[in-house]
């Protein structure tokens, strides 16, 4: 069992349905392989870097579990077929993990809630930002 | 201590007086930057933060240099490593041309 992270931009077009029927079959195949979900969380809509599949904006999602490698395989197959999602990234988070202990301490920290939201950056932070590293 | 060193420099021929000089001046006015990741082990390096990775890029969206940034290696390389996932994942540009183009 490995801890991996998923991030996966959904499209902005979709609906507020679409979306959880979406989170629910990656979900669906996390629990079908006997891995174990730790949080799933909404990063919020945000505008994109550059664009995507002609898109500007995108909805971030972040899943990280614990897992076999078959799940990983099952689950990036899906992301791929799934023409709504716009991009994917897995990253092993740890390659040992004792799930039992992991999932305690997520629960500690107060971030095993399942959706938290976060608000857009706005351009004037954005702006902020570029100067502190300029300034640097 | 100090004053010995600048005796015995006296003591020397006057050119190599004046490059000692020069090297102990020029050493004053580099400052070590220590790496801030070093510094304060609670700092994490998040791929997801793209505010927190922009303080290592410049105005083109380009890798800042650990001679500058003040990293060490280690941790500029878990730098370089997180800024490149931002980048796959569209938190940050691969360069800043791409940002004109979606606006």
């Amino acid at each position: 069992m490995r801890e991996y992270e998923t991030v996966y931009i959904a499209s902005p077009q979709l609906t507020e349905a679409q979306v959880d029927q979406l989170n629910t079959k990656l979900k669906g195949i996390i629990e079908r392989h006997d891995g174990r979900l730790f949080y799933a969380r909404n990063l919020g809509k945000k505008n994109l870097a550059y664009r995507i599949k002609k898109q500007t904006k995108g909805t971030y999602f972040c899943l990280d579990y614990a897992s076999a490698g078959t799940c990983i395989v099952e689950l990036e197959r899906s992301l791929m077929l799934d023409e709504s999602v716009l991009r994917f990234l897995t990253v092993v988070k740890a390659e040992k993990v004792d799930v039992d202990a992991r999932a305690a301490e997520i629960e500690a920290r107060g971030e095993a809630s399942p959706v938290v939201e976060e608000r857009e950056i706005t351009q004037k932070e954005m702006a902020e930002v570029t100067e502190a590293a300029k300034e640097e | 201590m100090r004053e010995e060193k600048r005796g015995r420099g006296r003591r020397d021929s006057d050119k190599k007086d004046k490059r000692g000089d020069n090297k102990k001046k020029f050493q004053m006015s580099m400052r070590r930057k220590t790496c801030r990741f070093c510094a304060d082990k609670k700092l994490s390096i998040d791929f997801k933060d793209a505010k927190f990775l922009q303080s290592f890029l410049s105005e083109r969206g380009r890798i800042i240099p650990r001679r500058i940034s003040g990293n060490c290696a280690g941790h500029q390389r878990d730098v370089t490593a997180a800024i490149k996932r931002a980048r796959i994942l569209a938190f940050i540009p691969f360069t800043t041309s791409q940002v004109s183009l979606s606006i």
